[in-house]
């Protein structure tokens, strides 16, 4: 087992209060709050190999000593394992993936020894002392009579196929939502649309005498008191179903369906307050988004839209708060009215609350970036920075440690932390100090440089001579549009420019070379932005040198199809009669019609380092040693 | 007349072509006068003369082969790879590149174009440095190799005095040579200058240097040169170091500051910079060199109150002038940085940037009627990119008095002078989604995209548009890559919360 390699030497039972948690970490605030020795590392196992949800851990008492396991279902591995203090004392095989667990009391025996239950599929398995004990299965789906009939129908000959398929159409359109068919009639007119007759056939030939029997599967499942609010106090077992049902169930009674809510969606999530024999509250976080509020086996009207996907729900019976994956927890009163919000650094991953003797409404939040977060209700009271993303965390007594928080990260590995006995548990001053101290953002003063005594000078000058000023600037003005037209006139006339578009088509080209030289590949593309087609292109390669020599200088194009980029190569040669002098190669593209090109792209040659024999004379100018230019930019123009 | 003397006068009056003339014809008479000789060295020299301090352009070949490791993740303000990104002004306030123009290497342009602004960084891709489309905006192509360039240097000179090779530096007896001082020097330039064989050179350095019991500073410093030109900079670092222990010379200090630049320890040049202004309180080329120091982490503070230091030393200093009025222009007081520009012009300096740059403080001070004035100006002087700017800042002048039509003409015809500016692209981008044609704006900001990748506005322009038509995905894709090219972009940072909120939503 890979966990035993890391917990050698330590006496079961026993926890390594050691090291205080000292870690680097990202926000200033969470620096501040890192000097503070809240937490104790009591044990880390980086190879724990652990990939379950907040869902599937629990802490319970599974064998009756008042010394707390830890239990963990792992879907991946369908296993269930349990850990007592820093030992992995136990793993069992499970049959199914497992969904969800949850510990409870069930009977009324002296000793106190809770039902450990594993959902999978429709199905929920007991576990007592750690062997199987019972498995519960959902109720069959009931469907109509209809539908039977209709399958009766088809097993007696007395229906056609074709027949069954219209009538089972009929009966799904009855129910807006479709869902009150079975698998099997669904199937039937799926096949109706796409399979063969024969095929057809031989599904009904084996659905023959064979009643109607659908299960649906198990979401999610959570425990509440009987009576009373004590630890090992009788409990019964609240089941959400993927068929929008949320089920009561009494384990004392043979884990028989006392009493069934239907939900307009499929739960995700349950938390429930109070017991079921006095007044309880559960509240149902639906697939749907929006959170629905069960009391005393009753749905009721209040419904809270939650607009973004929830992640976690924490009930207490102060408050209500639902994490959600724009990284804000929001809270809400009894009521249902919206009180507070905590904006998060990153998406948060899980959610579990706790209190202890000293705070209660304490809530723990494990975010995407490696930060457990600590809030006491709205106010930040302490982090601890991990490496890794968290997975789900277990806040509880574990062994015979009363405040543990029990971590594992994305990467399976499992850290447990102690409260220290000490702690206190306070925003700190210097948060609130912090909440004081910022500035609202209109009265930071803007950057703005000082008045110039040119400036005003300057001023006072237009203002004297506005007019003239004006009618100059016009006058300047229509020249400058009319030698702007002129030079945009000769642009587009000689296809000078990568860009050309006319009424049916637009292409652009870009050339480059690719080389150290003397060989070289040109390589350019052309691609069609228009709508329609191009036809019967010619590009044309020129250049002046005569030592360049190319392997293909024409390329007839015969289409340019839209929106797909061709690109057309040739090798070139550099012979030594190139020169120093630097080469311009130029790509022209025209059409068949016309002998001006309709656009260019042009490519610089990279000088050849080689030895020169020719006389041609050198140009200084390239090599200038600082030519005094300015860089003449005007700020960009940006779109906003 | 004594030919040597008049060879002499014809030396000091800089008539070197005459000079070298007479030396060879006395030479041919008797190859052995070494008055001669010596005449004839320097003049060539003279005429081959390159002032290499300003010369440090990266070459491809160094950059992609160089072998000076440095470490891949430096601090930032301590790596010309990665500047600082905000500095406190004197205020505490932050102060950005926001609004202001980036060049290719991510840094805000200075106003004076130095040859290293051009030069691609490390980190770039093989096929972007190999391809030469690749938005590479200096018009020339660069060399391959930095010896290869001197090389180059070297025949080109060459081709212009007609092959006539005076001295054959690899047949030559350096150590016979080594111990005539004079005539050593003489041939050391010649060989580093003239004939651009520094393994030669270093040979005779490295002997003249033995002989001079290691104590002459300027043997130590052409010695740093040879090694500087061979690439060795650790070796050269050394030399450099130790001449300037036996005599600290600006030359020198500049020289070694060259050497750290190239190495990308811009700190330590510093520091060497303000060792040797202790000695030369008033050297120019020093200030200014540190203050370029400033420029490359990006330390503009810094490097501005050197500016104005050497503004007050030499009131025409053409670099330090310009860089101020860029300043100035982009701190949104414009009417300061027209006078710079003015005095720029009044100094002599004539040329389309400065123009164009007077005209754009022009129109922003609000002194209308010179604006378009300046502009034409710009316009008759310019020649290929810098037309290209023009024409772009004409555009912006367009948008600024909200002729859409004329500042389309304007940005195509920038884009139909210099194929690869990105930035006409961009506002090319812009117009034409204002006219509604969604398919060519895009277009047009990927052609943008492709030929400067270190520009943010078209990336975020993309997602702009990806947003708008509900391709959430490409919208925060094109988002963070704008953020990738400019970290504080708060209009990418609102668009990516933005998106978030839609994302997260069901």
């Amino acid at each position: 087992m890979a966990a035993e390699a890391s917990t050698s030497g330590q006496g079961p039972g026993e926890m390594n209060t050691g090291t205080t948690e000292r870690r680097a970490s990202g926000g200033s605030d969470a620096a501040k709050f890192n000097e503070q020795k809240f937490w104790l590392n009591a044990f880390t196992d980086r190879v724990a190999n652990i990939y379950a949800r907040s869902d599937c851990i629990c802490l319970c008492d599974v064998f009756g000593d008042h010394d707390k396991r830890l239990v963990v279902v792992d879907a991946s591995q369908k296993k269930l394992k349990l850990w007592k203090g820093t030992t992995l004392e136990a793993e069992l095989k499970l049959v199914d993936n497992p969904v969800a667990l949850c510990s409870v009391y069930g009977d009324n025996s002296k000793k106190r020894i809770p039902a450990l239950c594993v959902a999978a599929g429709p199905h929920i398995y007991i576990y007592r002392n750690l062997r199987a004990y019972y498995k519960f299965t959902l109720p069959d789906l009931a469907f109509s009579d209809k539908e039977k009939q209709v399958w009766e129908g088809l097993a007696e000959a007395k229906l056609s196929i074709e027949q069954a398929c219209d009538q089972l159409v009929v009966l799904r359109e009855e129910d807006p939502q479709g869902g009150n068919l079975s698998q099997r009639s669904n199937q039937l007119i799926a096949m109706s649309l796409s399979a063969g007759r024969d095929d057809m056939q031989s599904f009904v030939a084996k659905a023959k005498g064979v009643g109607i029997h659908e299960q649906t599967a198990i979401t999610c499942i959570c425990s509440i008191p009987k009576s009373v609010e004590d630890e090992g106090s009788q409990e019964s077992l609240l089941v959400g179903t993927e068929n929008g049902k949320l089920h009561v169930i009494d384990p004392v009674k043979n884990f028989e369906i006392v009493h069934t809510i239907d939900l307009p969606s499929a739960p995700v999530q349950l938390a429930a307050t109070g017991a079921i024999n006095v007044e309880y509250k559960v509240v149902v976080l639906g697939r749907d988004a929006k959170v629905y509020n069960v009391v005393d086996g009753q749905l009721t009207s209040h419904v809270l839209d939650l607009h973004t996907s929830p992640i976690a729900i924490i009930c207490s019976s102060k408050f209500m708060a639902v994490g959600c994956m724009n990284k804000t927890i929001y809270f809400y009163n009894l009521a249902g009215g919206l009180v507070h919000n905590i904006y998060l650094p990153d998406h948060l991953t899980c959610m579990e609350s706790f209190s202890t003797e000293h705070y209660s409404n304490m809530i723990t939040v494990g975010l995407k970036n490696g930060e457990i977060r600590m809030y006491n209700e709205i106010l930040l009271c302490s982090v601890i920075k991990l490496k890794e993303p968290i997975r789900a965390l277990k806040f509880g007594r574990f062994g015979r440690e009363d405040n543990t928080l029990v971590v594992t990260t994305s990467s399976g590995s499992l850290d447990i932390k102690i409260l220290a006995r000490a702690a206190k548990l306070k925003p700190s001053a210097a948060t609130s100090k912090l909440l004081q101290e910022q500035v609202p953002e209109q009265d930071v003063p803007l950057n703005i440089p000082k008045k110039t005594r040119v400036y005003v000078e300057q001023t006072k000058r237009e203002r004297e001579k506005a007019s003239e000023m004006h009618k100059g600037f016009q006058r300047d003005l229509c020249k400058l549009r009319l030698s702007t037209a002129r030079a945009y006139v000769k642009s587009i006339t000689s296809g000078q420019g990568p860009i050309w578009s006319s009424s049916e088509a637009s292409i652009i080209t870009n050339a480059s070379i690719f080389g150290l030289g003397p060989d070289f590949k040109l390589e350019f593309t052309l691609e069609n932005n228009g709508m329609k087609a191009l036809h019967d292109l010619r590009a044309t390669i020129t250049f002046k040198s005569k030592g360049i020599k190319l392997e293909r200088s024409q390329f007839n194009i015969s289409t340019l199809l839209p929106s797909v980029q061709y690109s057309f190569l040739t090798n070139l040669r550099c012979t030594s009669s190139v020169g120093t002098e630097e080469q311009q190669l130029k790509v022209l593209i025209s059409r068949q019609e016309s002998c001006v090109p309709i656009l260019s792209a042009i490519v610089k040659l990279p000088v050849v380092d080689q030895e020169e024999q020719d006389q041609e004379p050198f140009q200084q100018a390239d090599f200038g040693a600082s030519h005094h230019g300015m860089d003449s930019k005007a700020d960009m123009l940006v779109m906003g | 007349m004594d030919p040597l003397w008049l060879a002499q006068s014809k030396y000091r009056r800089r008539k070197y072509q005459e000079c070298v003339e007479i030396c060879t014809e006395n030479l041919h008479r008797n190859p052995y006068d070494e008055s001669f000789w010596y005449l004839k060295c320097r003049a060539l020299t003279a005429i081959d003369w390159l002032d290499d301090i300003e010369l440090d352009d990266d070459t491809l070949g160094d950059q992609l082969l160089d072998e000076n490791a440095i470490a891949q993740m430096p601090r930032p303000g301590t790596s010309m790879n990665r500047p600082a990104t905000g500095m406190s002004t004197a205020a505490g306030q932050l102060r950005t590149r926001t609004g202001r123009p980036v060049s290719s290497t991510g840094r805000p342009v200075s106003g004076f174009a130095r040859p290293t602004s051009s030069a691609l960084r490390q980190g770039t891709s093989l096929e972007r440095a190999l391809g030469t489309a690749g938005g590479r905006r200096m018009m020339t192509a660069r060399p391959v190799t930095g010896s290869g360039r001197y090389v180059r240097l070297g025949t080109a000179s060459m081709l212009e005095h007609c092959g006539d090779s005076f001295i054959d530096s690899d047949k030559i007896d350096i150590r016979k040579y080594a111990k005539k001082p004079g005539l050593a020097r003489a041939l050391g330039d010649y060989m580093l200058y003239v004939d651009h064989n520094p393994k030669r050179a270093l040979e005779l350095c490295s002997h003249s240097t033995k002989l001079t019991d290691y104590r002459d500073w300027w043997w130590k410093e052409r010695l740093g040169k040879c090694y500087y030109q061979l690439g060795m900079f650790r070796d050269a670092e050394k030399q450099f170091l130790s001449s300037q222990k036996n005599c600290c010379t600006v030359l020198a200090t500049l020289d070694l500051c060259k050497v750290y630049m190239k190495m990308d320890q811009p700190l330590k040049a510093l520091e060497a910079f303000e060792k040797s202004l202790e000695k030369h309180k008033h050297s120019i080329s020093l200030i200014l060199g540190m203050s370029r120091c400033h420029d490359s982490v990006n330390n503009i503070e810094e490097a501005l109150t050197l500016y104005k230091q050497v503004v007050q030393l030499e009131p025409s200093n053409v670099e330090a002038l310009a860089c101020l009025a860029n300043d100035h222009f982009y701190n949104d007081q414009p009417e300061i940085a027209l006078r710079y520009y003015r005095r720029l012009l009044q100094m002599g300096v004539n040329n389309a940037e400065i123009w164009n740059n007077v005209a754009l403080c022009c129109f922003y001070s609000s002194q209308y009627d010179m604006t378009i004035h300046c502009f034409e100006k710009a316009l008759a002087l310019a020649v290929d990119e810098g037309m290209a700017d023009v024409w772009y800042n004409v555009g912006h002048i367009a948008i600024a008095i909200g002729d859409i039509g004329l500042a389309y003409q304007a940005f195509k015809i920038a884009v139909s002078v210099d194929a690869n500016h990105a930035e006409s692209y961009n506002n090319l981008g812009v117009l034409e989604l204002k006219r509604g044609s969604f398919e060519q704006a895009r277009s047009n900001f990927q052609v943008a995209e492709r030929i400067a990748p270190h520009l943010h506005e078209p990336k975020y322009n993309s997602a702009l548009i990806a947003f708008d038509a509900g391709d959430y995905e490409e919208s925060v894709e094109m988002a963070n890559n704008s953020l990738e090219a400019f970290p504080e972009h708060e209009d990418s940072k609102d668009l990516l919360q933005q998106l978030d909120k839609i994302l997260s939503l069901l």
